[in-house]
């Protein structure tokens, strides 16, 4: 049985094609596909890379339908699993502009991860030096307020 | 990393800036920060401030996913009579509101331990009660059914999950004293219950009230008692990563105490002078809330909400 492809164009040119059903899970694309079929889909704003990253991530999750039913093609347990691994190996420019990606393609399952993933980050900082280091934030407080929030959260006695 | 593979590609935008992004992705990126690092992101920049004080913050962190929420309590009917009443969550097109929750009411559940694993709410009787001392509710089904024993017989005064496991903690019903604690660990999968020793605590100081809540890996015990302790177990993966001798904790606060609770990861206490207070774990102190409504009777609970109760009412437990 031959699957519909289409095909998907980075801001550098280059051409991916994907399955309908990959493609699909953006609610973007899957817009696109009914206005405008049997057309290449140019996505000026991203970057081969993350086009990349963001349709490995789509094969993963896309949920085939075999006749048989509805069956993913893997369990929650290892999708769940692949996922933390999948944003794991991604550095913190890429994490954000695959973000950004999520965003605008409208893939509410990708865009959750790379959330918690930014959400992860900002946790495992031990203080807010290290969270403006990470997240290139420049401090804007001057020192009266930082005293000034300080006595906020005060000590019990 | 990814850019080892493809050399040629040009570099990603320099725009790593976290408030570069649209202001929705910011704050759901935010709402899923557990609530214990709000102190940081605080002291980033003032921007970063304005975010974490904006309501849409609360109502998206409201909104996240919750696997459950089950609230017993009782109000005191104008009669004198007492209604004890259990609500869940429910989803709901705009968010979660409560329900009542059609569970037949065992007269033990007011009177023992809860703790919720899953779909099923294990309730633990502190007082010897035949058949066995351990009964688990499955939510899904509404069915009750008896739990194995403990190994020992224990007054169960404590529990929490750690590490998707059940600790007790309490005293030996028939060794006659009550300056060991014991620790007691269900697998509930297994179902089977194994001993973790125990932990010598000082005399005659276990007989008022106290309260208990679990975070981080561990289960915190805050008492009133001579006012000054609060114990907590460790859950194994911490201490053998931690010092291990690090197992209880003084922390002196000379008050009583009216109800202790967890929100987003954070131990909220509500003291009888003091008001509201929350636990800086990172610096083991107690800290003030600063809330108008803090001075208020405080008690419980979940998503971001400490609430308040009127006074002829009373949570009994929030799994």
């Amino acid at each position: 049985m031959s699957k519909k492809m289409i095909v998907l164009k980075s801001s550098e040119g280059v051409s991916f094609v994907v399955e309908e059903a990959v493609a699909r899970q953006s609610k973007i694309i899957s817009f696109l596909v009914e206005e405008f079929p049997d057309r290449e889909l140019p996505l000026t704003n991203m970057t081969s890379e993350i086009l990349r990253k963001t349709i490995e991530y789509c094969k993963k999750h896309v949920v085939e339908d075999d006749g048989g039913g509805d069956s993913s093609s893997s369990s929650s347990g290892d999708l769940k699993e692949w996922d933390v691994k999948f944003v794991a190996e991604i550095d913190q420019p890429r994490l954000m502009d695959l973000l950004m990606a999520a965003n605008y393609l409208d893939i509410p399952s990708l865009l959750d991860v790379t959330c918690q993933k930014v959400a992860d980050t900002i946790a495992a900082c031990n203080d807010e030096k290290e969270i403006r280091a990470t997240f290139n934030i420049e401090n804007d407080f001057t020192e009266e307020e930082v005293e000034a929030i300080r006595m906020e959260n005060q000590y019990p006695i | 990393m990814c850019s080892a593979s493809n050399p040629d590609q040009t570099p990603p935008q320099k725009d790593n800036h976290l408030l570069s992004l649209p202001e929705d992705i910011v704050l759901s990126c935010l709402a899923r920060v557990p609530r214990d690092c709000d102190l940081n992101l605080a002291y980033v920049s003032k921007t970063l401030r304005s975010f974490l004080s904006s309501p849409d913050l609360n109502r998206l962190r409201s909104l996240l996913h919750k696997s459950s929420l089950y609230v017993s309590f009782y109000e005191i009917n104008e009669n004198g009579t007492w209604t004890y009443r259990w609500l869940t969550l429910e989803k709901t097109t705009i968010g979660y509101r409560l329900v009542l929750f059609p569970c037949h009411r065992y007269p033990f559940m007011n009177r023992s331990l809860a703790v919720s694993v899953g779909s099923e709410i294990y309730f633990l009787l502190k007082y010897l009660e035949y058949p066995s001392d351990l009964w688990i509710l499955d939510t899904r089904s509404v069915k009750l059914s008896q739990g194995p024993s403990m190994k020992a017989a224990l007054m169960s005064e404590a529990v929490g999950v750690i590490d998707g496991k059940i600790y007790v903690m309490g005293f030996d019903r028939f060794e006659g004293t009550d300056e060991k604690i014991q620790v007691q660990v269900l697998d509930p999968k297994s179902k089977i219950w194994k001993s973790e020793g125990q932990e010598k605590v000082p005399p005659r100081t276990w007989y008022n009230n106290k309260i208990t809540a679990s975070l981080e890996g561990k289960v915190y015990m805050v008492k009133e008692v001579e006012g000054e302790r609060m114990v907590h177990m460790e859950s194994k993966k911490l201490a053998e990563s931690n010092n291990p001798r690090e197992g209880r904790r003084k922390e002196n606060l000379n008050e009583a105490l009216d109800w202790v609770c967890v929100v987003e990861n954070v131990l909220y206490a509500c003291y009888c002078s003091s008001g509201l207070m929350w636990f800086d774990s990172k610096l083991n102190v107690w800290r003030r809330v600063v809330s108008r409504y803090a001075e208020r009777k405080c008690v419980a609970l979940w998503s971001g909400i400490v609430t308040t109760v009127a006074s002829f009412s009373r949570v009994v437990h929030c799994l």
